[in-house]
């Protein structure tokens, strides 16, 4: 604007300065509105989605969390193991190895199944969906997540209900089942789902909640089917 | 995974060992053949069965919905707390065609009585 206005000054065409400040200051006026309606717009998207994150967790008894994969990776802390899988094959030793690492934790045995079955589910979907994907085995105080990431399609944020809440047989394509799986057997798991992939963290505690956390009141269990 | 075809006074399908991604095609070429060979029902005895995932559900819920057409009916023998648990979760043991016992015989006898 300066410039241009020095330049109207030096060409001595000064009858056209006027109407040139004018209109930059009426462009400058319609920059800083739409700046104002983008802020409002990602502010109405964010709210909409912690919305949805809320009546996820809400749904299924706070056992299913819609995440980011910083917050996923910020809970689980440092891992204990790492495995990459690239085939079906792979799996049986993962849950082999899963089992005897709970084990030694002192995981209660009824427990171990539980979550060798969520382990399972989410490899499983790892390996249909992106034929590849990285295990790895945290430790948490008195629990344990395993998380499973993979670099596939990740899941439309519109089917996520379907997937994850519906009774029955679900017409999601293949991803029906394994997460009404894991949502049940596992203590909770978070979830996050992104254009480059999806982040499973599956967290089981060595022992039922109540005895985890001793005279924590009562706890609501709802479990979801 | 081991798959054996037994023809007792029912077709018996029996699965041992896990039944997952890497190996649920031939347990659901099986159950294919079954719908096929006894369409009033057959048996699938997973009492030496310590895993399956929801690949396998999946297949066994391919061969109900074939089955349930001509009226038949599949009787599982379960034993396995983990595999009785994933039957629950997924709603399978509710399914009218579906019944669940702790022994090959009674299983076998349950088609016997049904297709009377």
């Amino acid at each position: 604007m300066r410039a241009g206005a020095g330049d109207f000054i030096s060409k001595n065409n000064m009858s056209r300065l006027a109407p040139a400040v004018e209109r930059e200051v009426r462009e400058a006026e319609t920059r800083r509105e739409r700046r104002k309606a983008e802020a409002a717009l990602r502010a109405e998207l964010e709210h909409k989605l912690e919305f949805y994150r809320r009546t996820i967790s809400a749904a299924t008894g706070g056992k299913l969390v819609l995440a980011d994969y910083a917050e996923i990776e910020r809970i689980a802390g440092p891992p204990t193991i790492k495995w990459e899988i690239s085939n079906a094959e792979d799996m049986e030793g993962i849950r082999t190895q899963t089992l005897e690492l709970a084990r030694k934790y002192g995981m209660d045995e009824k427990r171990i199944g539980k979550l060798v079955m969520s382990v399972g589910e989410a490899v499983t979907n790892a390996i249909k969906h992106a034929h590849s994907g990285i295990v790895s085995v945290h430790r948490l105080p008195g629990a344990v997540m395993v998380v499973v990431t993979d670099k596939g399609p990740g899941i439309p944020a519109l089917l996520l209900p379907d997937v994850a809440l519906r009774r029955g047989y679900s017409t999601a394509g293949t991803l029906g089942m394994g997460y009404k799986i894991m949502i049940a057997f596992a203590d909770r798991v978070y979830l996050a789902t992104e254009a480059e992939g999806t982040m499973v963290g599956i967290e089981m505690g060595f022992h039922s909640p109540e005895i985890r956390f001793p005279g924590a009141g009562v706890l609501c269990m709802v479990t979801v089917c | 995974m081991n798959i054996s075809i037994i023809q007792g006074k029912q077709r018996i399908i029996r699965v041992a060992g896990s039944i997952d991604l890497s190996n649920v095609e031939r347990f659901r070429i099986a159950l294919e053949e079954a719908v096929l060979e006894a369409p009033h029902g057959f048996v699938v005895d997973m009492s030496s069965l310590t895993y399956i995932d929801s690949a396998g559900i999946q297949s066994l819920l391919s061969a109900y919905r074939k089955l349930i057409r001509s009226g038949g009916r599949i009787a599982l023998v379960v034993v396995d707390s983990d595999v009785k648990d994933i039957l629950n979760i997924t709603g399978l043991n509710l399914l009218p065609g579906i019944s669940m016992w702790d022994n090959q015989a009674e299983a076998e006898q349950s088609l016997a009585d049904s297709s009377q």
